[in-house]
């Protein structure tokens, strides 16, 4: 599983009216690279695959491969914002170490 | 092949040989130049076909895993790495895989047969197949990628085209001398897992500052805004043999450093150029250091921009 807090599902459903992409889900992923080795990558899909793992969290659905989602199982996605700037921030119980800016991650 | 002999026409003209000590990893799919642009420190996703680049692969605490030359090739990349801890780097770089069009292999019947010196690019003329990388900061060089079995015929027909511009076939002691006569630092005895790019003068030819994330990226771009390596790699001159691993002490006897490679073979003037790495406090061009009662002088850091012109005996 991987939940959204309210605010970050609060700031996904703003921004998916914003650019008009009507139910779409989110697609949450893995990728190599990054300060400390993997990055999370975050966007807006409307279909599946046989290969995702498919979730909903306060109305929005989530889509995550199976391989990415060997990296975020448990993990939940924060909205935060303050005087360094405004993001998503990924709460990873797998992860052992992350990058200064919170974008990437060691396991 | 004598030392000497080979070094000087790898100084002066262009030297041939097989770089037994490198392997190749092949890397293919269609994300596989985006990736790898994660992975390592130069910017290499601006990479054209038949372009090349010198980088290097961190581990995530930016400390050096390896070197290597990145070689766009067709739909492939080829990394030229050295051959020990080639392993270990397909291992680190096959883990960060996880759902890209990415495909890693290690070659072993692949081999390296290189052209080094001022007229390589002569002889690349006659051979649009190669890839270049020029290993001694000469100005040119290239590789080629054979089988292994044909390596050693590859590199005798190209010691033909190389000694009709006053060049020749040269062995691994050749490179050897010629290397540290450059201050080009080697994965093993000169850095590796305990040593930062910019402790091993390594940072302006390797590692760029604008491309955004790869792995090991944080450590080095703090060290690079928040001050000076805490040692740096030196070429030195020692008045006498020294041997590797030998330290250098001040004249009150404080051990302050560590002779890295030594070349193969004597100057001239019965000196002996090596490399060393030494204490920031003590790292300087000019300093005296002694190894083991042998007096040693601190020449140019390694990689540093107003380095002297190569030494030639």
């Amino acid at each position: 599983m991987l939940n959204l807090t309210p605010k970050a599902a609060e700031k996904v459903r703003e921004i998916r009216e914003l650019e008009n992409l009507g139910e779409q889900g989110l697609r949450v992923r893995v990728i190599g690279g990054g300060c400390s080795g993997f990055s999370y990558d975050l966007f807006f899909e409307d279909e599946t695959t046989e290969l995702d793992q498919v979730f909903e969290s306060h109305g929005i659905p989530i889509y995550i491969d199976m391989m990415s989602y060997q990296y975020l199982e448990g993990a939940e996605i924060d909205y935060v914002e303050g005087l360094h700037g405004a993001g998503f921030k990924f709460l990873n119980p797998q992860a052992k170490a992350s990058c200064g800016c919170g974008s990437s991650f060691a396991t | 092949m004598e030392p000497e002999a080979d070094a000087v026409a790898l100084l002066t003209r262009v030297g041939v040989g097989v770089l037994d000590d490198q392997r190749l990893i092949r890397i293919v799919g269609d994300d596989a130049l985006e990736w790898l642009q994660g992975q390592v420190t130069q910017d290499v996703g601006r990479l054209r076909a038949g372009e090349s680049a010198f980088t290097l692969v961190l581990a995530p605490n930016g400390k050096i895993r390896t070197d290597a030359w990145v070689h766009r090739r067709g739909d492939e990349l080829l990394l030229v790495v050295p051959a020990v801890g080639a392993d270990a780097v397909v291992a680190q770089l096959d883990a960060h895989v996880i759902m890209e069009d990415v495909a890693l292999s290690l070659e072993p019947d692949l081999a390296v047969v290189t052209a080094q010196g001022p007229e390589a690019a002569t002889l690349r003329e006659e051979r649009p197949e190669a890839l270049d990388a020029d290993r001694l900061g000469l100005g040119a060089g290239f590789d080629l990628v054979v089988r292994r079995s044909e390596a050693d015929a590859v590199a005798s027909a190209l010691a033909r085209a190389a000694r009709a511009v006053g060049g020749a076939r040269v062995g691994m002691q050749g490179f050897e001398l010629a290397r540290i006569r450059c201050g080009v630092p080697k994965l093993g005895p000169d850095f590796g897992e305990n040593t930062l790019p910019q402790e091993a003068g390594l940072a302006a030819r390797a590692v760029s500052f604008t491309k955004g994330c790869y792995l090991g990226q944080e450590p080095v771009v703090m060290l690079e805004h928040r001050g000076r390596p805490p040692k740096r790699l030196f070429l030195i001159r020692a008045s006498g043999r020294v041997d590797a691993g030998t330290s250098l002490a001040t004249a009150s006897g404080e051990v302050t450093g560590r002779v890295t490679s030594v070349a193969p073979s004597a100057e001239s003037d019965g000196s002996v150029l090596a490399l060393a790495l030494v204490k920031h406090t003590h790292a300087a061009t000019g300093t005296t250091l002694s190894a083991s009662g042998t007096p040693v002088e601190l020449l140019h850091p390694v990689g540093s921009q107003d380095r002297p012109k190569t030494v030639v005996s």
